[in-house]
């Protein structure tokens, strides 16, 4: 039960302060900003576990390499989900734009021609592209686009288990 | 005191199942099948090896549900990516050799992006198509987006991109 509390006031204060932090200044690269707060709460929370004997409301906080262990592995596993989910945040799915746009033409629906247009190369591509050259995931030279070092790895990760699903390409 | 990798295993036995079944069904049902061979796992763990009053037991069980959850919700996404992320599929058209934004545009489009998400969104039932209309149809989808947008309002001030935004006026 202690595990369970703690757990829970560790997630709930790393969204809030994060939730202030991003109203006050939003990050130029916020996965990343997230990620290393995110880590380093995480890591304090369990160096301070380790070195004293906290209780909230009667419940003690995580003690022991079993608890400490897992509580981390809880909020990694937490950070992580967020991180996946923060992604579809930043970006606008492409779905959902649609499913929108569709219904922001109310009941008579929305014609095909306009809605053609509105979904383009501009809102669809563009600032995924740009994504990546912010990202430092590709670069833009002599005219063309090629993947940096980081930009390859995570390609090839992907092309690896596609292959082993027996998948093509998606998109 | 090793109850931490019981989540870790749960999340080995999603892997497991998935990557086998996906050859046999459909990927949606594979990832299905995963997680309930993982969470079944990781519950019949805490039943057979770990021993503790109810509550315990309860809050124990809570903390590595929502653990594997988690990590079942990252292995969901990481396959979601290679099957929908436009990044991916972009970075995959670079991957081979360096190419310029008009000879991406010639292998992958907003066109294509469309008619792949239109199609599944018809298909479901999500999206009707009507004496050359779009309309809303079963409404899951859009109640996703408007959680989407309250999110991007919470996090970032902001309903959509930018871009998105600015195609609106």
């Amino acid at each position: 039960m202690n595990l369970l509390v703690w757990a829970i006031l560790l997630i709930s204060g790393m969204f809030i302060i994060m939730l202030l932090w991003w109203r006050v200044y939003l990050p130029k690269r916020q996965t990343k900003t997230y990620l290393i707060f995110a880590f380093l709460w995480t890591l304090c929370w369990c160096v301070v576990f380790n070195c004293t004997s906290l209780s909230v409301f009667g419940f003690a906080a995580p003690s022991g390499f079993g608890e400490i262990a897992r509580i981390a592995l809880l909020m990694a596993s937490v950070i992580l989900a967020f991180m996946i989910t923060y992604s579809a945040i930043e970006a606008d799915s492409p779905s959902l734009v649609m499913v929108l746009k569709i219904n922001g033409a109310g009941k008579q629906g929305l014609d095909k021609e306009e809605f053609n247009g509105y979904m383009n190369d501009s809102v669809l591509i563009k600032p995924r592209v740009d994504d990546l050259l912010l990202d430092k995931m590709a670069v833009f030279r002599n005219g063309k686009y090629t993947l940096t070092a980081k930009g390859r790895f995570m390609t090839q990760i992907f092309i690896f288990y596609r292959s082993l699903m027996g998948l093509k390409k998606g998109g | 005191m090793y109850q931490f990798m019981l989540p870790l295993l749960g999340l080995a036995v999603m892997v497991a199942a998935q990557l086998i079944s996906v050859r046999f069904i459909s990927l949606l049902k594979s990832v299905y099948i995963g997680f309930a061979a993982g969470i079944v796992f990781v519950l019949f763990g805490h039943y057979f090896v770990f021993s503790a009053n109810m509550l315990d037991a309860l809050a124990s069980f809570g903390i590595d549900a929502i653990t594997f959850g988690a990590l079942a919700y990252c292995y969901f996404h990481f396959i979601n990516l290679g099957e929908t992320a436009r990044r991916i599929r972009i970075m995959r058209e670079f991957y081979d050799e360096p190419i310029s934004y008009e000879q991406l545009l010639a292998k992958y489009n907003a066109a294509a992006i469309v008619k792949v998400r239109l199609k599944r969104l018809i298909n479901n039932g999500q999206v009707i198509e009507e004496s050359g209309r779009y309309r809303i149809g079963n409404p899951s989808v859009l109640l996703m987006a408007k959680i989407m947008v309250m999110l991007k309002i919470m996090f970032l001030g902001r309903a959509g991109e930018k871009l998105n935004n600015e195609n609106e006026k």
